[in-house]
């Protein structure tokens, strides 16, 4: 959403806002405009647009720590995505699950390792050998082996490598660092509690005159809800890390729709970028059920951060929007 | 006497080199292919009104041309065409910004029932205006101009009134659409015996108007039951290679398209197909070079505009 189209927003809301408290202070004459002593349904109405107001504030507030923005095409190169390996692309778009899955989908693909459907385990198969290899591959073998191994012990085995890539990918300017996740979460909630804590306020005032408050205590319940999750929704991507991450499914949207119609026959290079951008959803076909189990078992599936939607400790591409959730969730076609 | 309707841009201006028939399954080699001119799309696939798909759309922005091929206009059929199918042709085309579409020379219903095959028609002076009229209606339709694909058989309606090179040529020297020559269509009937191609199937191309060729097809097809049948399906023949080579040592072909609906080969096997096409023309276009220069006239092609 652009600037001005917030700031419009803002200036709408605080016109229908101001008028609101007008009205209820003329409506009560010598009783002034302390909203506490406004009519029950002009504080409600009160209450409400000003519910959004703070909403809209606090969202203002989560996206100011989620810079920088910047040039996509700065962070990409001349060459697309040239700079950006698959796994990258992975992590950026769900974080340590989903990056650790496309590369263990990629040695699927290559022959290196199996899937065992009934365990959904993992095992190296006997015979394979691996040349020079990408870090976060390596790491996962070396967590699979000798075997039977389940995709979550595979994650945490891989913790260093997932480790270094989150940090280069913060350094990258694309990923919100631990600090401002905090502030974010803590700054945010504020302007709700500040409604809220009016809210309750006015219900005390209004029990102790003998009111109905019932309509009023559901607003402030609702107000509640909104200010934990906003307190405990994590932010993980910065805005220019959610443009890029545009930019490359964008760009590789062939690869989507090819990788849906006969994902089997894509390279395991093109297999892993396809997962990692993608989501586990593409891997659920043909002879890559078994790995689809192992890495995103159905127990786990159909949760917005369930590792089907291959969300990372500590960050899972939360504060993105519905189609994010969608294209790291579970089905693509 | 000429009654068709005229565009300012013809297909014949454009050089739409190699092409694929897009298909979902083909869409990630064909978006990384550097150098390919067009796509077919199976006009049926797509909702005119809803949104492009992705890969399309970067098509397009990349300037490959985007080319709707219709299967159900039903042109040969005696009903008139459906008002809605056109439109929603020419919609398509409209939006994907193309330069042409096309569609068969072909029935695919009539009196309600669907045949899912694309029928020929009588070759007979009443069938034959009855397409001509379809066709015009067609035309009137549709912002860009219409090819029309020649159609493999294995049956022939009985007491044709004119050969298959003569029916074309008057369908298009009275509608004014364009060519779309299916050289694969070509093989299957004369390898089915259908028809004047059995005899000779290059030498059909000599009676046909090649002047108002837009492109051409190739596929691969698979022999059953003794006889030839053009599915698309498996890696283009020798022999429809040497008939596209005859073809380029004739005329100038302004783009050449590869069709594959099934079991879809891996990107390098089919990468190679495209550079045996591109082979095939490249043989042709020598041919017909090296007549020219012995006859010391200038050179074949024209830089397209």
């Amino acid at each position: 959403m652009s600037r001005r189209l917030i700031a419009g927003m803002l200036v709408v809301l605080v016109l229908a806002w101001v008028p609101s408290a007008a009205r209820a202070a003329d409506f009560w004459g010598d009783e002034g405009i302390n909203p506490l002593e406004f009519h029950g349904p002009h504080f409600l109405w009160f209450y409400a647009v000003g519910f959004v107001m703070v909403l809209t504030a606090s969202v203002m507030i989560r996206r100011g720590f989620r810079q920088p923005d910047g040039s996509v095409d700065e962070v990409l190169g001349k060459n697309g995505g040239a700079k950006f390996d698959p796994y990258d692309a992975a992590y950026l778009a769900g974080g340590e699950k989903l990056a650790a899955g496309a590369a263990v989908a990629g040695l699927v693909q290559r022959g290196v390792v199996e899937a065992d459907t009934k365990s959904h385990t993992l095992t190296i198969k006997n015979g394979h050998k691996v040349g020079k290899i990408h870090p976060l591959k390596k790491a996962v073998l070396d967590a699979i082996e000798p075997g039977d191994k389940k995709f979550k012990t595979v994650v945490d085995g891989a913790a260093i490598a997932l480790s270094e890539m989150k940090s280069r990918l913060h350094e990258a300017g694309l990923l919100v660092s631990n600090t401002n996740s905090v502030f974010a979460k803590m700054f945010g909630a504020v302007p709700l509690w500040a409604l809220l804590w009016l809210g309750i306020w006015k219900v005390g005032v209004g029990m102790s005159r003998g009111k109905p408050v019932g309509l009023l205590v559901i607003f402030c319940v609702f107000t509640g809800l909104i200010s934990v999750i906003f307190l405990l929704k994590p932010m993980f991507r910065t805005q220019l890390g959610d443009r890029v991450l545009k930019q490359l499914r964008a760009d590789h949207s062939a690869l989507k729709t090819s990788g849906a119609a006969r994902v089997e026959q894509l390279t395991p290079a093109d297999l892993a970028l396809a997962t990692g951008l993608f989501g586990f959803g593409i891997l659920n076909h043909g002879s890559l059920l078994p790995l689809h189990s192992a890495i995103a078992p159905p127990s786990a599936g159909g949760h917005g951060c369930g590792s089907g939607s291959g969300c990372g400790g500590g960050g899972c591409g939360v504060d993105v929007g519905v189609a994010d959730v969608v294209a790291a969730g579970v089905d693509i076609t | 006497m000429m009654t068709s309707v005229r565009h300012a841009i013809t297909p014949k201006d454009l050089n739409l080199g190699l092409g694929i028939g897009w298909r979902p399954e083909l869409a990630l080699v064909i978006d990384r292919h550097p150098t390919l001119g067009f796509v077919e799309v199976i006009a049926e696939d797509f909702d005119p009104e809803g949104p492009i798909p992705a890969p399309i759309e970067r098509l397009r922005e990349r300037g490959v041309v985007i080319v709707p091929h219709g299967l159900s206009l039903s042109l040969a059929g005696a009903e008139r065409p459906d008002r809605a199918r056109l439109r929603a042709l020419g919609k398509l085309a409209e939006r994907m910004g193309a330069p042409l579409v096309s569609e068969h020379i072909a029935f695919v219903r009539a009196g309600g029932v669907e045949s899912g095959h694309l029928l020929p028609p009588p070759r007979t002076r009443e069938a034959l205006n009855v397409l001509v009229a379809n066709v015009l209606e067609a035309q009137e339709a549709f912002p860009v101009p219409l090819a029309l694909e020649n159609i493999s058989t294995l049956v022939e309606w009985p007491h044709p009134e004119m050969s298959e090179a003569e029916f074309v040529s008057e369908l298009l020297e009275r509608t004014g659409a364009w060519l779309l020559l299916d050289v694969a269509n070509v093989y299957a009937n004369a390898r089915n015996k259908v028809g004047e191609q059995s005899d000779d199937p290059a030498g059909f191309f000599d009676r046909l108007p090649l002047d108002r060729l837009a492109y051409v097809h190739v596929a691969g097809g698979v022999d059953r039951n003794g006889l030839y049948h053009d599915t698309h399906t498996f890696p283009t023949p020798g022999p429809v290679l040497d008939l596209l080579e005859q073809l380029a040592s004739r005329t100038r072909v302004p783009g050449a398209l590869l069709e594959r609906d099934d079991r879809f080969p891996s990107d390098s096997e089919l990468l190679t197909e495209l550079d045996a096409i591109a082979s095939a023309l490249a043989r042709g276009r020598k041919r017909i070079d090296r007549e020219n220069s012995n006859r010391s006239i200038p050179p074949s092609f024209p830089i397209p505009r």
